[in-house]
Parts: C-alpha cells; sequence; structure tokens
C-alpha cells in the first residue's frame, strides 16, 4: 500500500482497468475489423443490432459502452438502458422495463437511437431471450439493442437472427503490449521487457487480466521484472519449465531433472507444476505425434498425482517416460 | 490529395462502366469507344466535382475536423450523379448488347459464358462496373495509359479462354466411359497431385453465368477446393447436370449417372486444367497481385462512401421502385425511413413478396378470407359445418425456423384482407387470467393487456358491419414460459369460444408444450426458402442500397445463414458498414468467422477433427472441439475411428495406426473414469487428449470402411445404444430374478442365475415344445412355469437374453398351434390364481409408479369382497395398511426380498405365488388384468384363498 503513493495524479486508486478504459471506439485495441465497423456505426449512427460474442477481456463491453457514448453523447443518461448480470433480468424485467423503455420518447438527432445494453445476455434465461423477441423487431425505429456473451450459441436463435453478430477474439500479444506500453509510460512504472512479456503470457488474451496483473506487480513490488511477476501470478516460472521440457527433447536427462527438483524445491505444488507443463507441452514447438505422446503422458502424471501421489518421484518418472517417449515414439 | 484522386478514378471508371456500351452501337469498335468515352465522362464528372465541391463545402463546413470526411462527401454526389445517368442508359442497353455479342460472334470463337451473361443485361451492367473497379484503381496515377490498355488486353484475353475451353474438353471426353460401379459412390479418393498445382488467379467473375457440375476425383483439388474456387470467381455449382449446365468438371474416373447424363444432353466435359486455363486466362495480363492488394486500400477508403450516399440514394431507389405497392399508411417521414434497419425497411409489403411458401401464404389467406362465412355468425355456439379443410379449424398455427417470414406473412395477409391485426408476443405476459380474451376486460384481471382490451370491444361490435374486422396473432406461442402458467390451455379455450380468427405461431410444432394446441390449429408449416430465391430478395436489396455484390456471393450467403432470410439481411447490412463492394470472399471469410464457435455439434467437431485439415489445427482448436461435447465426441470417434484412411498410408501402415488409436483410445478410458468416479475434472484435457485427439491425429484423412459393405458416413456413437439395451435386460433379469426368489425353487443370486440358470431354463422351457407333442409339451411347459413362477414375459425376456449371434431360435420349429395353445393354457391357469406376494415386494430401483398401479390392482378385489362377503371394513383397512407397510419397506437385494417372502409366509398368507412383473410396461398389463381377474376371483372367493383381503382374514 505504501508504494500506491508512488503513482501519480487523483485517481490512483482507481483500479487501472478503469481508468485506462477506452472512452472511444477508435482507442479499442485489436479485432480492428469489428472495431472499424463500429466505428462506421459510431459516425453514421443508424446502429444495427448488435451481438457481441467473445472471450473476456477482449473489450466487448468497452466497445459497446464507448460506441453508445459516442452516439448519444449528452443524451447517454436518458436514452441508453444498461442492463447486465448483477441486475434482474428476470422475464417480468424484460415485459416491463425494457419494454417500458422501448417505448420511451428521447428527442435524439436522426439516425441516432436509444439503446439497450444488455451485458451477459447468455447468462438471460430462455423465457426472458423469449420476451426479448417482438420487442427488438417492434420498436426496431426508436430504440436498438445491443448484447455481449461469451458464448453465442447461448442466445436463442430468433434472437440471433435478429442481430448481426460480431465476434471479438484473443487479443494477440503485440497488441496487449502496445496497450501496457501506454500505461506504464502514464504510471511510470519501472519495468524491464521480460517483465512485460511475462505479464503478457499470464494474461493468456485477456487485456483486463493484463492490466490486473501489472497494477498487482507494480503495487506489489514497485518494479515490473519476471520474477516479480511470477511471484505475483504465483505460478511456476513457464521459461524454466519450457528448458526442462528441452532438455528433455535433447536428451539431457540430468539437467532436467536438476531443473525440475529445483522447481519442486521452490515450494510449488505438484499439480501446479504439472498444469504448467502440460501448457507448456501443448504450445511447444515441436512433432506433433511426439507432442501428442507428451500429452497424453503428462495426462497420465496428472492423473497419478491426484490419486495423491504428488511426490518427487512421480515427476521425475514422468520425465522419464517423457524421454523414452521421445526415443521410441514412432512417426505415423 | 491522392485520396480524392481515387475517389474521382472510382467515380470515373463507374461512368466509364456503362459509356462504352452505349457508345459502341454508334461508334462500331469497342475498342474506339473506350478511348472516347473516357474523356467524355472524365470532363463531365470534373465538372460535376467542381460543382460538389462548392455545394458540399457549404453544408459540411463544420464537419471538417477530418479531411476525409470532405473528401468522401465530393466524392460521393458525383458518384450519384452518375449513377442517375448510367440508369438513364439502361433502357436502351439491352438491343445494344445484343448486337455487341453479334459482332463478337463474328471475331471470335465465343464461350458460353458470354452468352449467357448478356442475356441477362442487368447482372452484366452490374459485374461490368465491379471489375472496372476492381481492376482499374490499381492504375491510379496514370489513367490514361491504363485505359488505353486495359481493354483489349481483356477482350483477348476472353477470346483466349474461348479457344482453351473446347480443347480441354475434347480431351475430357475421350476419355469418358470409365467403370461406373455404384459402390464406388460417395467413396471418394484422395486427389492423387492434392495441392501439386498451383491453383491460378482470374478475375472475380470470368466464369459469370456458367454453371459447373462435378463428378469423381478431380486431379489436385479437393471437391470443396474446387467449389470453392469455382465460385469465388463467379460460377454456379450444381448438383446434377441439366439443360442449363454448362460444363461438367472431371477427371480421371468419369462414368456413372452424371457423365451419362452429361453426353446425353451434350454437356461439355471439362478436365481441371480446362478449369485452370479458363480462369488464368481471363485474367488481364497486369498481374492479379497488385491487385489484389490495391483491392484492400480501396475497401477501407470504401467506408465513407456508403454511408452518406446511402442516405440519398435510399429515398430514389425506393420512391421509385414500389410507390403503388406500398400502401398510403405506411408513407413514412424520410427521415425514419432512413434510420431502420434493413430487416424492417424491406419487410416484405405485399405477400408476393415474401420469399418461399407462397402456397401457404394463399392457404392462410384463404382460410382468412373464409373464416367470418363459416364462424361469423355463429360465433361461439355453432361449431362451424365444414365447407373445405383449410376452414374447417378456428386457428392457424404457422410453425417454422426463425427469420422466415412467419409474423410478416400473418400481418401481411390480415392487412390486405382488412383485418385489424392485433398482435400478442412474447414480450406481453400470457398467463392465465390475461389471455382469456373471449371474457374481456371486465372479467379479467386489471393486468389484462391493452391489445387485448381492444380485441375484445371488436368482437363485442362484431355485428356493426362498418366496424374493422379483428383478428388476433398469438406470436411465439412457444415462448410462453415460467412466467406464462396455463396460457397454452387458456389459448385453445379462447380458440374454442373465439368470435375472431386467431393466428398462431412458434418455431418448433413438436414442442411438448404445444401439443395439446395443435389439435385446434389449422397446421401451416413453413420450410426454408431455397438459396436462389432468397439470393433474387438479397439482389434486391442491395441493389437498392446500392451495394455491388454478385449473385453466386448472395447465394453463398444465403446458403450460410441456413434458410434464415432476416439474418442474411441483417449481415448485409453489417458488411455494408465497411464496404460497398461485397465479394464472394469477403461474404465467405465474414461468415465463417462469425460462425466460428455457435454451435459446433459433435457430428461436425468429430469430422473437422478427422477432416483432411485436421491435422493442420491448432492444439488449442482441437481441445476446444473436442471439448465441445466432451461426453458425446470420444464416443463418436471410437465409433468412427476405424472408417478413416490416413493419407498415403498403405494398409499395414493403417492398421499400426488402427492399433496406436485404440490403445490410446482405451487410455482415455481410464482417465475418463478417474474424473467421473473422482471427480477430477482437472483432468478433462487430458482425457481428451488421449481419447479423441491423439486417435484423430493418428488416423486423420479420407473416410474409407474398413469393413466391406458398412455404411460410409459417421455413425452415431453405438455405445449409447448398447447401454440401454444392457439397462434394459439387466431390469428384466431382475424381475425374473424376483419371481424365481419368490417361487422359493431357488435361492440364487441374479449372476448365478444368470450364468448357470439361464440356459437350462431355456432349455426346459422350450425343448418339450419341439419334441414332446402338442398337449402334453404344453401342460409340462406350464407346470414348469408355476413351479418357478415363470409369468409369460419372464419366458420371453429368458428368450431374448438366450439369443446370441450365431445361435438358433429356440422357438424355431415350434409350430403356431402349439405357441398359441401354450399361451390359453397358461392364461386359463392364471384365472384361477391371484397375483399378489411379488406385487407387493418393492423393487429397488422402481420408482412410485407400481405402488399406484398395486393399489389399482387391489382396489376392484377389496371392493367386490366386501360386497360379497360383507366383509368387515375394519380388515380391510387393516389389510390396505399392512400393505401400505411392506411397500414402503425397502428392499435393497435379494436377501430382503427372501425375507419379506418369509415375513408374508409367517404371518399365515396362503397365497399362490403369481408374480407379475412390476417393470414399467408389464404391470400396466397386469394392472388391467388383475381388476379382470378380481371379479373372476370373487366368485371362487370362498373356494381359493386369493387376494390380500381375504388373506388377511384368514390370518386372524
Amino acid at each position: 500500500a505504501s508504494s500506491s503513493s508512488t503513482s501519480t495524479g487523483d485517481g490512483y486508486n482507481e483500479p487501472w482497468v478503469e481508468k485506462y478504459r477506452p472512452s472511444k471506439v477508435v482507442d479499442i485495441v485489436g479485432n480492428e475489423d469489428a472495431v472499424s465497423r463500429l466505428q462506421v456505426i459510431a459516425r453514421d449512427g443508424n446502429m444495427p443490432n448488435l451481438i457481441l460474442s467473445g472471450p473476456p477481456g477482449t473489450g466487448k463491453t468497452t466497445s459497446i459502452l464507448a460506441l453508445a457514448h459516442e452516439l448519444l453523447g449528452t443524451n447517454y443518461k436518458e436514452a441508453v438502458l444498461e442492463l447486465n448480470a448483477s441486475d434482474d433480468r428476470g422475464i417480468d424485467v424484460v415485459r416491463n422495463k425494457i419494454k417500458m423503455f422501448a417505448q420511451k420518447k428521447v428527442t435524439l438527432p436522426p439516425g441516432r437511437h436509444k439503446v439497450v445494453i444488455l451485458d451477459e445476455a447468455d447468462s438471460m434465461t430462455s423465457g426472458a431471450q423469449q420476451a426479448l423477441r417482438r420487442t427488438i423487431e417492434i420498436y426496431s425505429n426508436s430504440t436498438r439493442f445491443a448484447l455481449a456473451c461469451n458464448t453465442s450459441a447461448k442466445i436463442i436463435e430468433p434472437i440471433q437472427s435478429r442481430c448481426a453478430l460480431v465476434r471479438f477474439s484473443r487479443l494477440s500479444d503485440q497488441q496487449i503490449l502496445g496497450r501496457l506500453l501506454v500505461v506504464v509510460a502514464a504510471e511510470k512504472v519501472p519495468y524491464v521487457p521480460e517483465g512485460l512479456e511475462a505479464i503478457i503470457f499470464t494474461a493468456d488474451g485477456d487485456m483486463r487480466q493484463a492490466l490486473n496483473n501489472l497494477q498487482a506487480t507494480f503495487s506489489g513490488f514497485s518494479f515490473v521484472n519476471q520474477e516479480n511477476v511470477f511471484k505475483v501470478c504465483d505460478q511456476p516460472h513457464p521459461l524454466h519449465v519450457k528448458n526442462i521440457v528441452r532438455n528433455v527433447l535433447e536428451s539431457k536427462f540430468d539437467i532436467a531433472c536438476d531443473g525440475l527438483k529445483q522447481l519442486y524445491d521452490l515450494g510449488y505444488s505438484p499439480t501446479d507444476i504439472i498444469t504448467t507443463l502440460f501448457r507448456i507441452i501443448k504450445n511447444y514447438d515441436m512433432a506433433e505425434y511426439l507432442k501428442l505422446e507428451f500429452m497424453k503422458e503428462t495426462g497420465f502424471a496428472h492423473m497419478r498425482i491426484c490419486d495423491g501421489v504428488g511426490s518427487y518421484l512421480q515427476l521425475c518418472g514422468l520425465l522419464a517416460k517423457l524421454s523414452i517417449v521421445r526415443e521410441t515414439a514412432k512417426a505415423p | 490529395m491522392s485520396d480524392i484522386r481515387k475517389w474521382f478514378m472510382k467515380a470515373h471508371e463507374k461512368g466509364n462502366g456503362s459509356a462504352p456500351k452505349s457508345t459502341s452501337s454508334k461508334a462500331g469498335p469497342v475498342k474506339n469507344a473506350a478511348e472516347t468515352a473516357p474523356i467524355k465522362s472524365e470532363q463531365a464528372s470534373e465538372d460535376l466535382e467542381t460543382a460538389d465541391r462548392r455545394k458540399t463545402s457549404k453544408y459540411f463546413g463544420k464537419d471538417k475536423t477530418k479531411v476525409k470526411d470532405e473528401k468522401e462527401v465530393e466524392a460521393i454526389p458525383a458518384k450519384r450523379k452518375l449513377k442517375t445517368e448510367s440508369d438513364d442508359l439502361v433502357k436502351p442497353r439491352p438491343r445494344k448488347v445484343t448486337k455487341v455479342v453479334d459482332d463478337d460472334d463474328d471475331d471470335f470463337d465465343v464461350p458460353i459464358s458470354r452468352k449467357t451473361r448478356d442475356t441477362t443485361p442487368s447482372k452484366k451492367l452490374k459485374s461490368g462496373s465491379g471489375r472496372g473497379i476492381a481492376s482499374k484503381t490499381v492504375d491510379n496515377d496514370d489513367d490514361d495509359d491504363g485505359e488505353d490498355k486495359e481493354t483489349p488486353l481483356k477482350s483477348a484475353g476472353r477470346g483466349r479462354g474461348g479457344r482453351a475451353a473446347p480443347g480441354a474438353s475434347t480431351g475430357g471426353r475421350g476419355r469418358g466411359g470409365g467403370r461406373g460401379g455404384f459402390m464406388n459412390f460417395g467413396e471418394r479418393k484422395d486427389p492423387p497431385h492434392k495441392g501439386e498445382k498451383e491453383v491460378p488467379e482470374g478475375t472475380p467473375d470470368c466464369l459469370a453465368g456458367l454453371t459447373f457440375v462435378i463428378s469423381g476425383t478431380l486431379d489436385s483439388l479437393e471437391r470443396e477446393e474446387a467449389e470453392d474456387l469455382i465460385k469465388r470467381h463467379g460460377g454456379r455449382i450444381t448438383g446434377s447436370v441439366s439443360k442449363k449446365t454448362t460444363y461438367l468438371l472431371c477427371d480421371e474416373d468419369i462414368g456413372g449417372r452424371k457423365s451419362e447424363k452429361a453426353k446425353e444432353l451434350g454437356t461439355k466435359f471439362l478436365t481441371e486444367d480446362g478449369l485452370f486455363d479458363i480462369i488464368r486466362s481471363s485474367k488481364p495480363v497486369k498481374k492479379s497481385l497488385p491487385e489484389r492488394s490495391n483491392k484492400g486500400t480501396e475497401k477501407i477508403c470504401a467506408p465513407p462512401k456508403t454511408s452518406p450516399q446511402k442516405e440519398e440514394t435510399r429515398g430514389k431507389p425506393l420512391a421509385k421502385s414500389s410507390p403503388k405497392k406500398v400502401p398510403p399508411a405506411k408513407g413514412k417521414n424520410k427521415i425514419i425511413e432512413t434510420s431502420l434497419p434493413w430487416t424492417e425497411k424491406y419487410r416484405p409489403k405485399v405477400p408476393n413478396e415474401i420469399v418461399g411458401n407462397q402456397s401457404l401464404v394463399t392457404q392462410l389467406h384463404n382460410w382468412l378470407s373464409h373464416w367470418h362465412d363459416q364462424f361469423g355468425g355463429t360465433g361461439s355456439k355453432g361449431k362451424g359445418k365444414k365447407l373445405n379443410d383449410a376452414g374447417s379449424k378456428k386457428a392457424v398455427l404457422l410453425s417454422g425456423t426463425p427469420g422466415i417470414g412467419k409474423t410478416t406473412s400473418a400481418k401481411l395477409v390480415s392487412q390486405m384482407l382488412g383485418f385489424q391485426a392485433v398482435e400478442v408476443n412474447a414480450s406481453d405476459s400470457r398467463g392465465k387470467a390475461n389471455s382469456n380474451i373471449a371474457k374481456g376486460i371486465g372479467g379479467s384481471n386489471a393486468n389484462s393487456v391493452k391489445e387485448l382490451v381492444n380485441n375484445e370491444a371488436m368482437a363485442a361490435n362484431f355485428d356493426r358491419s362498418k366496424h374493422p374486422k379483428t383478428v388476433l396473432i398469438m406470436d411465439e406461442v412457444d415462448g410462453m414460459s415460467a412466467g406464462d402458467r396455463g396460457g397454452v390451455a387458456d389459448l385453445i379455450a379462447s380458440i374454442k369460444i373465439s368470435k375472431i380468427p386467431i393466428i398462431c405461431i412458434c418455431n418448433d410444432r413438436y414442442s411438448q408444450k404445444l401439443k395439446s394446441l395443435v389439435n385446434y390449429c389449422l397446421p401451416l408449416n413453413y420450410r426454408k426458402p431455397t438459396k436462389q430465391q432468397m439470393a433474387k430478395r438479397l439482389m434486391h436489396i442491395a441493389k437498392a442500397e446500392g451495394l455491388e455484390i454478385n449473385e453466386i456471393a448472395l447465394e453463398e450467403l444465403a446458403e450460410r445463414v441456413n434458410g434464415d432470410i432476416r439474418l442474411a439481411v441483417n449481415q448485409l447490412q453489417y458488411m455494408s458498414l465497411s464496404m460497398s463492394v461485397i465479394k464472394y470472399d469477403d461474404i465467405r471469410q465474414r461468415l465463417l468467422s462469425s460462425a466460428k464457435d455457435e454451435d459446433i455439434s459433435p457430428f461436425t467437431a468429430v469430422d473437422k477433427l478427422f477432416g483432411y485439415n485436421g491435422g493442420k489445427l491448432r492444439m488449442d482448436e482441437r481441445i476446444d472441439l473436442s471439448m465441445s461435447d466432451p461426453d458425446l465426441v470420444p464416443l463418436l470417434i471410437q465409433e468412427n475411428y476405424l472408417n478413416y484412411r490416413p493419407s498415403g498410408k498403405d494398409e499395414a501402415k493403417r492398421m499400426d495406426l488402427l492399433a496406436r488409436a485404440a490403445e490410446s483410445i482405451a487410455d482415455g478410458d481410464i482417465i475418463n473414469v478417474q474424473i467421473r468416479r473422482y471427480r477430477q475434472w482437472q483432468l478433462s484435457q487430458s482425457c481428451c487428449v488421449a481419447s479423441s485427439i491423439l486417435p484423430a491425429s493418428l488416423l486423420h484423412g479420407s473416410r474409407e470402411v474398413l469393413e466391406q459393405g458398412e455404411r460410409n458416413f459417421n455413425r452415431f456413437g453405438g455405445w449409447l445404444g448398447k447401454n440401454s439395451t444392457a439397462g434394459k435386460n439387466r431390469r428384466l433379469m431382475e424381475d425374473l430374478h424376483v419371481h424365481v426368489l419368490a417361487s422359493r425353487e431357488s435361492s440364487a443370486g441374479r449372476e448365478t442365475l444368470r450364468v448357470d440358470y439361464l440356459p437350462l431354463l431355456l432349455s426346459r422351457l422350450t425343448s418339450p415344445l419341439q419334441t414332446l407333442p402338442k398337449d402334453e409339451a404344453v401342460s409340462e411347459v406350464v407346470d414348469f412355469m408355476n413351479s418357478y413362477s415363470i409369468s409369460q414375459e419372464d419366458f420371453d425376456t429368458i428368450l431374448e437374453l438366450g439369443k446370441f449371434k450365431g445361435r438358433e431360435n429356440p422357438m424355431e420349429g415350434v409350430p403356431p398351434p402349439v405357441k398359441a395353445a401354450l399361451t390359453k393354457k397358461y392364461n386359463e391357469m392364471n384365472k384361477t390364481r391371484m397375483v399378489r406376494v411379488a406385487d407387493m415386494v418393492q423393487l429397488p430401483g422402481v420408482k412410485k409408479a407400481p405402488k399406484k398401479r398395486i393399489a389399482a390392482m387391489l382396489e376392484p378385489t377389496v371392493d367386490s369382497l366386501r360386497d360379497e362377503d360383507g366383509e368387515p371394513l375394519a380388515d380391510n383397512e387393516e389389510g390396505n395398511g399392512s400393505d401400505a407397510e411392506e411397500d414402503s419397506e425397502e428392499a435393497t437385494d435379494g436377501e430382503k426380498l427372501e425375507s419379506n417372502l418369509k415375513n408374508l409366509n409367517a404371518r399365515g398368507i396362503q397365497v399362490e405365488l403369481d408374480l407379475k412383473g412390476a417393470g414399467s410396461s408389464g404391470s400396466r398389463k397386469a394392472a388391467g388384468k388383475g381388476r379382470g381377474r378380481g371379479k373372476a376371483a370373487d366368485t371362487s372367493a370362498e373356494k381359493k384363498a386369493t387376494g390380500r383381503g381375504s388373506g388377511a382374514k384368514r390370518k386372524r
């Protein structure tokens, strides 16, 4: 907490995720195709009904909010109805609150419409979604709907049919890095590039996670480097694990075992180690058949560890198994 | 400034695209015209541009924050005006065009493509200008040079294409008439030279108007790739050969129906190389690569253009094309019009505009127009004498998938017949009280929806002839959910007494909720419109919105949205946000990305994993695929992994891989058990890898059955069916076991019974029937059955369980009269007995239902006994009480069952043991029988100690 005094500005106690939430559609990082279209909408109005779907932390809510702000400007308060999963969105709310809102008259410039934002729409019951169907259509000359969800399959088909689906995908590492650099510069965070790399690794394409991790690291250690990041986001160091895998592949079993020993002595639980190992192998660049065999063996070791035998011996045994597999596995 | 230049260029090209043709009829050769026309149009557009700049700068002065904005504004009006110019040219066009074609015919060996294209002038206009933009924006620096080069070269290219095609086709025909085995059907081989040839790129619509049918295996392309290639270049693919087919695309192995039909109709054959030649030669000699890259820039610049222009053009084509159609009431003011989404804007205004299902619309029309003749006078009391089939129901039920125009057609038809439509949909509360429309506001609660009030008023005033007639549209009846308790029942009630026609609309007619409703309605099932129908409508919309899009692309769109025209329109609008020229590839890409994780059924997931490209997927994607249904995907993999042949592997290698896959599946099963039994869900990824991904990656390739005579498509997991059969058999076995235990002839466990007793029982039950004379055999078998208290159902169970593949049916050779005699005898014996004890013993795993049935069985007996014997009530009650006690006892295994029986025995109940199956189907029958038997029994009540009640009495 003492380190937070080093951060500048008045909003020091605000989470960075909120502080650096883009307020314009243009500023949204990633998903260029979708964002470029939203920009067009923001400029010209006449927003179609939209479903934005994608994994968390890719900017769905942000872009809807930014879009609504840009479209409606000062009218935002009266012309936007925002409901998310924390609000009651049962069938009655849809029938009363949303319908009333849709019927409400708000004076807006031509091409602008009232906007109903339903965040996390995939958690709405199907009854509530049913009730939404005709409302979307009947009041389309005055009200438009924007739904955000993680999986579009959970939106009932009739609603999907009424909306244009906009898909958001995970952000690439470069895109996250770009944004992180902006934040780092604005907050004057001391960092080394490896630290940011580690943050990106732990975030796995999720911008919000990245920012949160960055802030956590900064407020905990006031310096962003690899060790600190992995201390905060407690995970066996992936690079370390990667080295183990590489050594196995290069048939340096002893070195691999030493690496494992080091990791084990740091106090990581075998479950964590093996989960990271699985993830590393999944993304490691090696022959496919070998990769699959490795994954299978890791799965077995994982199973044994789940059974309660999470000993160092088991992990060494896994490495030995992997070495054997590497020698005996045949390409299909 | 270069931006402006580009825009100017575009506008200029637009004018150019139409200008040459108009002049060509006068000037003769096309080439000259091409040179003269640009200059003219250039001047014109220049004038326009300057004029517009003056004008627009006035209007858009405030918007000058971005320079870009200004530029677009300049460009658009210019374009628009040119467009109207070209619109004027449309009328005289056809005549001229044909003339051009005639000229061409003399000069060149014209490929069919040109003819077909020219016969549809409107299409040509689109495609022509589209190409103009695509190819010519390349040279925005030296436009005049480009102009000169462009046209002659293109025509030359076309000529070459024309020549290449016939040559190739003769070659193809020479090879024709190969083997045509039906067995090979569907069993497509790998292309022999897969991926070895370079796939050419041509102009986007060089195959426009050509229709292809693909047959057999191509040389280097997968069928899907070939389809994609053809569609991308504007060609059309159909499934079977018809007169309209231009080419039959096939290599090596032609034969079978398609090629025969093609020969019959004289369709040309085309090899893959021939196709490549056509495409390659169509390409202008200027390299296509820069063109491609420029397309990108063009796209980026495009967005500004569409939107302002849209607002301008919107009013025009609409107003022009459909002023007579639009009813006066619909005439909204322009601002509202512009801001409507396309789905609303292009909602059909007359029934004829509805895409597809025209016959249903007419049917609906007839029904509605005759409604009042039929039910009007009589109102609620008359049941309506049947005039015709369609009118005999008082309500209709429109059903079909979303977005195919159900609500629209209901509204349109009622509007056309002058009905006032009152719509009640899922956004209104439709609970019991509220939907009671016929009673009206007076009788129902105060929350009654406004529409319903209106409705009541209308219905009450119905006899005033001037008053508009009303129709109630119940939209989304399957959307009646938790909040609308009793909604459907109430709807049915209101249909019965309704004085107005009711149109119900739902998605799924077979939904459980609507089962009762369907009987009261005339069902009209809407089908998905065909892609051609949809494409036509979409084309109309695209034209009205000033979008450049060819028909093939629209058909692709129509196909991708799966019949949902509203979604198609939505997609189109969304795409139009950033581009004004939409190509096949754009649509494909957009829809591929938008349909990505939408609904991956386990089947498609398995298809993808096993498919050719299964090996190219990233590991994460594969995990996602197999996680789409972690239960079903492994099952499907296991069911089908035998039937894939990994590409380029011989038989021995395949076996080897199969073995490895099988091993991996087994490993997956081990992990799966861990997951299920100990709830180690963290292992699910490993399970996916072992049980689905690994086998799939070993064996992905083309489908090829391992065993002869198997059907060549993915089968559903057999485990599910087998598992349920096993469950059923276990249940039947349980019944038998209880019965045998109850007979006290044996106290074997269930397993012993199955393994040791069953074969013997089977032979004892069946062999006498085969060897001994009829009467003797029957009585012996029945006696045997009685001694083990084996019922008729158990007899069947024993037969069923004794059945094995390769073993003959033990009842074979038993003549039907013997069987009949057996049944008869058994039933006769049955009459003298009462069932009870086994029924009273509660079976483990059987739910409450049997209890009720036993009660139903007991009741008549008790009643009748009471009547006959004057049995005191108290006795009966006590008897029933003990029944209930025993029923509530949980007998969980054989021992307990036995103790139960002993218990009964100890109380001195003398009951002949005839054990009826307490299983689900058997006991229902038993219930009926029991009742009948009860009556039979009371005649001999004193003679035989039967029934629970009398048993209790004796105990006393």
